[in-house]
């Protein structure tokens, strides 16, 4: 009987063991989901609450600050005053740092991070444009190093030279280059995990489009 | 059996339906609901964020002691232990703004701060390459904020009735011997550090923190770059000369070396100058930049620049036939090496180690002046972060200096030698804090002693800021400032005293995005000047701390930047004062300053055509001279003085390389200007003393320069 109820045990408390990685990758499938669907930057900053919550319960983890980042950082495109804009960066950045702490090698957290910069841009182009840019591509050339496959690291390469005048070799033309290369990438990308990020597929089809026309 | 009833029982409980709510409100502490603060349970994913009006509610099957935390950006982490039971859970929670965020208080009483990220930024790095009428240098650019005099026989900084001598200057914390290029007569100067080397720069026109001294009047505090961003080499071409530099960066380190050649006699040969140059001046300079980041986060910078220059010039006497050869050879040294570092987690620490030598050589027909100025310094400051509301910062520096002039005068053929030495010991203490994020207090003092004035000085400084509004607020500063009296006057008087100045500042500030509004009112008060009854008479007797003196004034600042291709900023200064000090025979205003001064400044980038356009219009009131002709002292006044600059940077691509092409044309209409008047020794037969304008060498100054930046 004693066995029985000791096995009864241990079976209960590894099945509460794998109840909770599910739980987690479960929460996080259903973040990740809420995520896609946002569209107001609220609504953005409410799952990168959520996935920080998650990121404070599982230390070893660093999708749920990398994605509590991404939320923070893609809400400043969503209609964030122009004054909070770097608050909200910064938070995005605090996040980063802390899944910087557990993956130091990872592409991933490099093509954010040149995204973070980007973004900072938002506040004064006149003056930001040219550091924030060449910050944001030494980023991006890190994560190239690490894997030049990364699809979002074309995606945004793109609209960095989107956003750069043509006398500087930027403009419409070389940047659309770099969305089909990011397409490309985006079809030929396996993604390993159900947690791996897949944003930027979307708007490199928005984008092409506009290429064409 | 019974340990499966109790598993199974623990099973039911555990899916079981003991839900509890916690549910309430975030506020700050002024009441204000904080909405998108993340409210959680600690190890859990349980939370919520508060909504518009900081209200949060969330379901937990949590149970007993419990911590929650609520995390929020701007706001201190907040923490509490929780008892969830049977009931609901209510909860009313206050958090703390984290004072280090925007938006907070700021002492800003007497200084122009300029950064990347900070707020109310009034002049960013990049301000001053394209300031038009700043002539590519740091100083000059200063030169376009409120509180400054336009000195254009000098090209130094003026600061609220203050000599060009009272304004120091500070390398990454370290003090600059010899900030200014060495000057001819009545011809203006300009700093030896570009411009592009430094991120931040603080102007300070007083009240400014204890852990600056030797200084009466002003403080400017360069700070440098840290780490290169990336492999770069550059080239430039200008009408003064030519430069190279190249960069290159490793993981952890970054060292650039740089070179320039100077020479304007091509230009001087092109554009027609009232000056006889027989050398124009010429220049090479070669400078190191070292960056590396330690393990700690610490990093060390190191900076070296040596400098050579040359030119020599016919100076007219104002009697038709008399006059001299001045010829100038100058040898400049500077290294300035820091390590900033963590200690703790509370404790910040930074040293530093400056030296510098300077030797010129000046020959006026057949006699000869030779100076040499040894400096070194060494200094420590360790801040001690408290936590957001409470720092403290306490340091010492040491400074060395020794000093040798060698005089030689032809006609007796003598050579007459002076020189001293000085260690003069500081410490520092201050502290920082603030209450809530309206209210912010900064009280230190500073102690000095010299080994030469064998004298110790000790200064308060007090200043406080609260805020007024959302965006504004009123700061108040006071402080004794000392400084060590002027070599020419300690190398025959070692015994004098420090010269004393005491500021008394109110600030208003008002700032919005992009947008800045500033009006400051101040009293100076100076005493112990030195007082002399003709320089260069080597008795000590000669020489006392009797001057004193006073400037009063008001100044006011407005930048508009919201449009994002304009950009403009007007200032304007009220200055009165006077001093009775030097060989002033009684109190007068001195010669150097202009009752008001107006300056506005306007950019416009024209994005289709890749160009910024500048222009800068200077205004000063006249200044006063004596004339010996006329009764009473220093009661005459020069001319108004008017200067519209232009300049244009087209940015550009030369076989895929960046490049900027710029010009510049400083006073575009040719308005004359007349600085003062030199008058003769002697009065002529009829008694009269004849007199010569100081005027600049050119009506006009242009510069055209492209600088490529070569990418691989």
């Amino acid at each position: 009987m004693k066995t029985l109820a000791l096995s009864m045990i241990v079976l209960l408390a590894s099945m509460l063991g794998i109840a909770q990685s599910e739980n987690y990758e479960k929460a996080m499938m259903a973040n990740i989901e809420t995520m896609n669907q946002a569209g107001e930057a609220e609504q953005m900053m409410e799952v990168a609450n959520k996935f920080e919550r998650i990121a404070n319960a599982e230390e070893d983890q660093w999708h749920p600050w990398y994605y509590a980042a991404y939320c923070a950082a893609v809400s400043t495109y969503m209609g964030v005053e122009k004054e909070n804009i770097d608050q909200r960066l910064d938070q995005a950045q605090s996040f980063l740092d802390k899944a910087f702490k557990l993956e130091n090698d990872n592409d991933e957290l490099y093509v954010l991070q040149g995204f973070i910069h980007q973004a900072r841009i938002q506040v004064n182009p006149d003056e930001r444009g040219y550091p924030y840019s060449m910050k944001s591509n030494k980023a991006f050339n890190e994560a190239k190093q690490i894997n030049p496959d990364n699809p979002r690291l074309y995606y945004l390469l793109g609209q960095n030279t989107l956003n750069t005048p043509e006398a500087f070799g930027g403009g419409k033309e070389p940047a659309c280059k770099q969305f089909k290369e990011a397409a490309e990438k985006f079809a030929a990308h396996k993604s390993g995990s159900p947690l791996a990020p897949t944003w930027g597929k979307r708007m490199t089809k928005e984008l092409l489009k506009m290429c064409e026309n | 059996m019974k340990a499966l009833n109790l598993i199974v029982f623990l099973f039911i409980l555990n899916l079981g339906s003991f839900a509890q709510v916690i549910k309430g409100t975030i506020s700050d502490k002024s009441g204000q609901p904080v909405p998108g603060a993340n409210v959680f349970l600690e190890g859990t994913y349980e939370g919520a964020s508060s909504d518009v009006n900081g209200r949060f509610s969330f379901k937990t099957e949590m149970q007993g002691k419990q911590r929650l935390l609520v995390k929020y950006i701007g706001y201190s982490d907040y923490s509490r232990e929780i008892d969830i039971e049977k009931e609901d859970v209510e909860l009313n929670i206050i958090l703390n703004e984290n004072t280090k965020q925007l938006n907070t208080v700021e002492i800003m009483a007497g200084s122009f701060e300029a950064g990347d990220k900070k707020k109310g930024v009034v002049m960013k790095p990049l301000d001053v390459m394209t300031t038009a009428g700043g002539l590519g240098d740091v100083y000059g650019a200063m030169s376009t904020l409120p509180g400054t005099q336009m000195v254009g026989e000098e090209g130094k900084m003026f600061v609220r009735g203050g000599a060009s001598y009272e304004t120091q200057t500070f390398f990454d914390g370290m003090l600059v011997e010899q900030p200014y290029y060495s000057q001819m007569p009545d011809l203006p100067t300009r700093g030896r550090f570009s411009p592009w080397l430094f991120t931040g720069t603080v102007f300070s026109s007083g009240g400014y923190s204890a852990e600056y001294g030797q200084a009466l009047s002003s403080a400017l505090i360069l700070e440098s770059e840290g780490l290169a961003e990336e492999d770069v080499t550059s080239l430039s071409f200008m009408t003064v000369g030519g430069g190279a530099s190249h960069t290159e960066r490793w993981k952890n380190t970054s060292l650039s070396l740089q070179g320039n050649y100077t020479d304007l006699s091509p230009y001087f040969g092109l554009v027609r100058q009232k000056i006889d140059w027989d050398i124009a001046p010429r220049g090479v300079d070669g400078t190191m930049v070292f960056r590396h980041r330690t393990g700690n986060n610490g990093l060390i910078k190191a900076y070296a620049r040596h400098e050579k220059g040359r030119s020599k010039l016919f100076y007219p006497g104002v009697d038709s036939e008399s006059g001299q050869d001045i010829n100038l050879k100058d040898n400049n040294t500077y290294v300035n090496t820091t390590y900033n570092g963590i200690l703790g987690e509370k404790w910040v620490s930074k040293a530093g180690f400056s030296w510098s030598r300077d030797h010129s050589d000046f020959a006026f027909d057949l006699n000869t002046l030779d100076e040499t100025v040894n400096a070194l310094e060494g200094k420590y400051a360790i801040t001690y972060l408290h936590n957001d509301a409470f720092k403290l910062k306490f340091g010492d520096a040491f400074f060395h200096k020794s000093y040798d002039q060698n005089y030689f005068d032809a006609a007796q053929n003598e050579h007459y030698l002076s020189s001293f030495t000085d260690n003069l010991n500081a410490v520092f203490l201050e502290s920082e804090f603030s209450i809530g994020s309206n209210l912010a207090f900064r009280a230190g003092g500073r102690f000095e002693y010299s080994s030469l004035l064998k004298k110790p000085n000790l200064a308060p400084r007090l200043s406080m800021a609260f805020k007024t509004g959302k965006e504004s607020q009123i700061s108040l500063a006071y402080g004794d400032f000392y400084q060590t009296p002027e070599n020419d006057f300690i190398k025959f008087a070692p015994g004098l005293h420090y010269e004393k100045a005491t500021h008394y500042i109110l600030n208003y500030q008002l700032s919005q995005e992009e947008r800045t509004f500033r009006m400051e009112g101040y009293y100076k008060d100076y005493d112990e000047l030195v007082q002399f009854r003709e320089l260069n008479l080597a008795d000590p007797a000669t020489y006392s701390n009797g001057g004193s003196g006073y400037a009063r004034g008001f100044d006011i600042f407005w930048r508009d930047n919201t449009h994002p291709y304009f950009d403009y900023w007007i200032s304007y200064g009220y200055l009165d004062t006077e001093r009775d000090y030097r060989d002033f025979p009684e109190k007068a205003t001195p010669h150097f300053v202009s009752d008001h001064n107006l300056r506005t400044v306007g950019k416009y980038y024209i994005s289709g055509l890749n160009t910024q356009v500048g222009l800068t219009y200077f205004f000063a009131s006249g200044r006063p001279y004596e004339d010996p002709n006329k009764e009473g002292f220093m009661e005459q006044q020069t001319k108004a003085y008017h200067n519209l600059s232009l300049n244009f940077s087209y940015l550009t691509n030369i076989f895929d390389n960046f490049t900027v092409v710029h010009f510049s044309i400083d006073n575009l209409l040719g308005s004359e200007h007349v600085f003062g008047y030199r008058f003769s020794d002697q009065p002529n037969n009829n008694g009269h003393y004849k007199s010569m304008p100081i005027e600049p060498a050119a009506k006009r100054f242009i510069f055209l320069g492209v600088f490529i930046s070569l990418t691989e």
